[in-house]
């Protein structure tokens, strides 16, 4: 049993003036995938090569299997961490470059040979185990670096973007191989992203952070769909949340510049007792919860918009439609069928059963 | 409106061009030098550019030369080569490697101070050297190996550029992978470095190969021709023989074509590790 526990962890450099991470506060169990995720330079990788060791902890305390780290240098830490750069050993083979660790821990030769070829195996890597990293393609690349995490045996696994260097097609694949390899082996995974998908598909839990702070620590659903504040309603989901600056006055919001709406009951209610009434407040609402099928506009008149189509992408099954309604913009995601080229009149509904609110000045949700 | 094509080999062909003339300038004086090497005369004068009697005898001569030992001088150097090449190669390699993985405090001020200091010409320090070898009596090959070994440390700014290349994430990987400072050093750094190495032991045993002003200045007080290195000695040859220096003109010529042999057969044996894309493949590519 690996539990990691990172308590109240700060981290500040040199000759900075603020902390890069402050306050990171995170319990992680045995056998689980954890995702940071965050814009750059949130303390995401730094976060990520504190506990690898490889950045010096300013503040808090590390514990992993219950013994305090801070003070253990990375190689007595028993992690096995996959580079952005895969980091590869140019002057090695595929199969030293996976031997290297194991050589180092004195393993018997037989043994080396019999976890490297298991890896070689499972990655899809036996035909290349005498070739250099430099004539292997950028996809084979990373599988290198995640085999030479595999033949540790490692009960942790760290892994710092390891899919940003490949192309798209090629990271949609890794991605889904990762997820197998997390299936199989259940070790426990810190995986290092600032792409919300990756984040989404792969999490048990998902860690999002802003400015060297957590934000919110959450499953993949919770974080979607209870947003701790506009932050990460922003942050997760594509395209992105739209935000109005709305006034909320008895069951009504208004921004003033085209859009007038009834809120649906409970979430008036919930407005209302913390006192928002006649407030100004910021509406979230997902470019899904944007509707244009006939049915939803009859059903819901009094959640309409009226709008005109600025720019239209088909995007096969969907298609994104960005829209404007006299001085407001949105992003809709409609059916396919419900394509408009730009230009178009259009009506849009709005399903507010699904919107968000936050306070204005500290942007925390006012409705979970 | 000429074709750009045709432009293309219009500029091309200066370009040949021009490279060209450049290399026959280059060529010219040691081609004439080998020539002259092989040319037989007696006047000590040789005024032709294609020896007019080939011979063999200026080879012979220098060696067999009782008033100038020149075996003596080429041992001398190559002594005091081997030496400092290896122990400048270390130390610089080694400093060179520090600077650019290691964080400390001075590391900034010596850098800055390391660029200073490298501004002044090494011969600024010459009398004052002279001065400190003859106050240690130093003033023979071993004196002239601690000149050239002193300032290695200072020469590490292109190995630090190519370690600079090398990226860290490797050593982190190392690191990770459970080696030591020490292990990252000899298993990842050394083995990535052999260019670095070879360019640098060949730099530092081509400076005493050919320096003229130290082993001048150091090895003149003892006046005995048998403790020189080649280039003061080759020197002597034509400066201490008075009114005669054409007696050794063609001797002189052929000792200069000896000392380029083992220059030349060391780059052509280690051009192949001048190749520096050892190092692609590490990151993405």
């Amino acid at each position: 049993m690996v539990k990691i526990n990172l308590n109240h962890i700060y981290k500040k450099y040199p000759n900075a003036d603020d902390y890069s991470v402050s306050d990171f506060d995170l319990h992680i169990d045995d056998h689980e995938f954890i995702v940071f995720v965050g814009p750059s330079g949130c303390g995401k990788s730094t976060t990520l090569r504190m506990i690898a060791g490889l950045e010096d902890i300013s503040k808090g305390t590390l514990e992993i299997g219950g013994k305090v780290m801070n003070d253990v240098a990375p190689r007595d830490r028993h992690i096995a961490m996959v580079f952005q750069n895969y980091a590869l050993y140019p002057h090695m083979s595929v199969y030293d470059n996976m031997a290297f660790s194991l050589k180092l821990r004195h393993y018997d030769k037989a043994e080396i040979d019999k976890r490297v070829k298991n890896a070689a195996e499972v990655l899809g890597l036996a035909h290349l185990l005498e070739r250099r990293p430099a004539d292997l393609s950028g996809g084979q690349r990373q599988r290198v670096a995640l085999g030479r995490a595999i033949v540790r045996d490692a009960p942790i696994f760290l892994m710092d973007e390891p899919l940003s260097n490949l192309d798209a097609k090629l990271r949609v694949s890794m991605r889904a191989e990762i997820a197998k390899l997390h299936q199989n082996l259940k070790t426990t995974t810190i995986y290092v992203t600032h792409d919300q998908t990756e984040a989404m598909t792969l999490a048990d839990r998902i860690v999002v952070m802003n400015a060297g702070r957590i934000q919110q620590i959450g499953s993949p659903k919770e974080v979607y769909n209870k947003p701790a504040n506009q932050f990460v309603a922003g942050f997760i989901g594509s395209p992105q949340m739209n935000f109005f600056n709305v006034n909320y006055k008895d069951g009504y919001i208004d921004d003033g510049k085209g859009i007038k709406l009834k809120v649906p009951e409970g979430r008036a209610k919930i407005l209302e007792s913390k006192g928002y009434n006649g407030k100004d407040v910021v509406m979230g609402l997902r470019p899904e919860d944007i509707h244009m099928e006939q049915a939803f506009l009859e059903t819901w008149p009094e959640a309409t918009v009226n709008a005109e189509v600025v720019v239209s992408e088909l995007l096969g099954a969907t298609s994104q439609l960005y829209m404007k309604a006299d001085g407001t913009e949105f992003v809709g995601v409609v059916n396919a069928r419900d394509f408009h080229k730009p230009g178009d009149k259009v009506q849009a509904g709005f399903n507010l059963n699904n919107a968000h609110f936050f306070d204005k000045d500290t942007q925390v949700t006012l409705t979970n | 409106m000429k074709s750009y094509s045709r432009q293309r080999k219009v500029s091309l062909f200066f370009r040949y061009f021009l490279l060209t003339v450049l290399a026959i300038v280059w060529l010219i004086p040691i081609v004439w030098i080998v020539f002259a090497s092989f040319s037989y005369n007696d006047t000590g004068f040789i005024s032709t550019f294609l020896p007019e009697k080939w011979t063999l005898q200026n080879y012979i001569g220098i060696f067999t030369n009782s008033q100038f030992p020149y075996l003596h001088w080429i041992i001398n150097t190559l002594i005091v080569a081997i030496i400092s090449a290896t122990l400048s190669t270390f130390i610089q390699i080694s400093v060179a490697y520090v600077l650019s993985r290691l964080r400390f405090k001075m590391r900034k001020p010596f850098l800055q101070i390391a660029l200073v200091l490298g501004m002044f010409p090494g011969f600024m320090s010459m009398i004052a050297l002279y001065y400190i070898l003859k106050g240690l009596n130093m003033l023979n090959l071993g004196g002239l190996i601690l000149v050239y070994v002193g300032g290695a440390g200072l020469g590490f700014y292109v190995a630090k550029g190519f370690f600079d290349t090398i990226p860290r994430s490797l050593d982190e990987a190392a690191e990770l992978d459970g080696a030591t400072k020490w292990q990252v050093f000899t298993k990842i750094g050394l083995p990535l470095s052999k260019p670095m190495i070879v360019y640098t032991a060949l730099t530092t045993f081509m400076a005493p190969w050919v320096d003229f002003i130290f082993s001048g200045i150091i090895l003149s007080t003892s006046g005995n021709p048998k403790t020189y290195t080649i280039a003061y000695g080759l020197y002597n040859m034509l400066s201490s023989s008075k009114g005669s220096a054409t007696t050794f003109f063609a001797q002189f010529v052929a000792g200069c074509v000896i000392i380029a042999i083992p220059i030349t057969v060391l780059f052509i044996i280690m051009q192949k590790f001048y190749v520096s894309g050892i190092t692609a493949g590490a990151d993405k590519g």
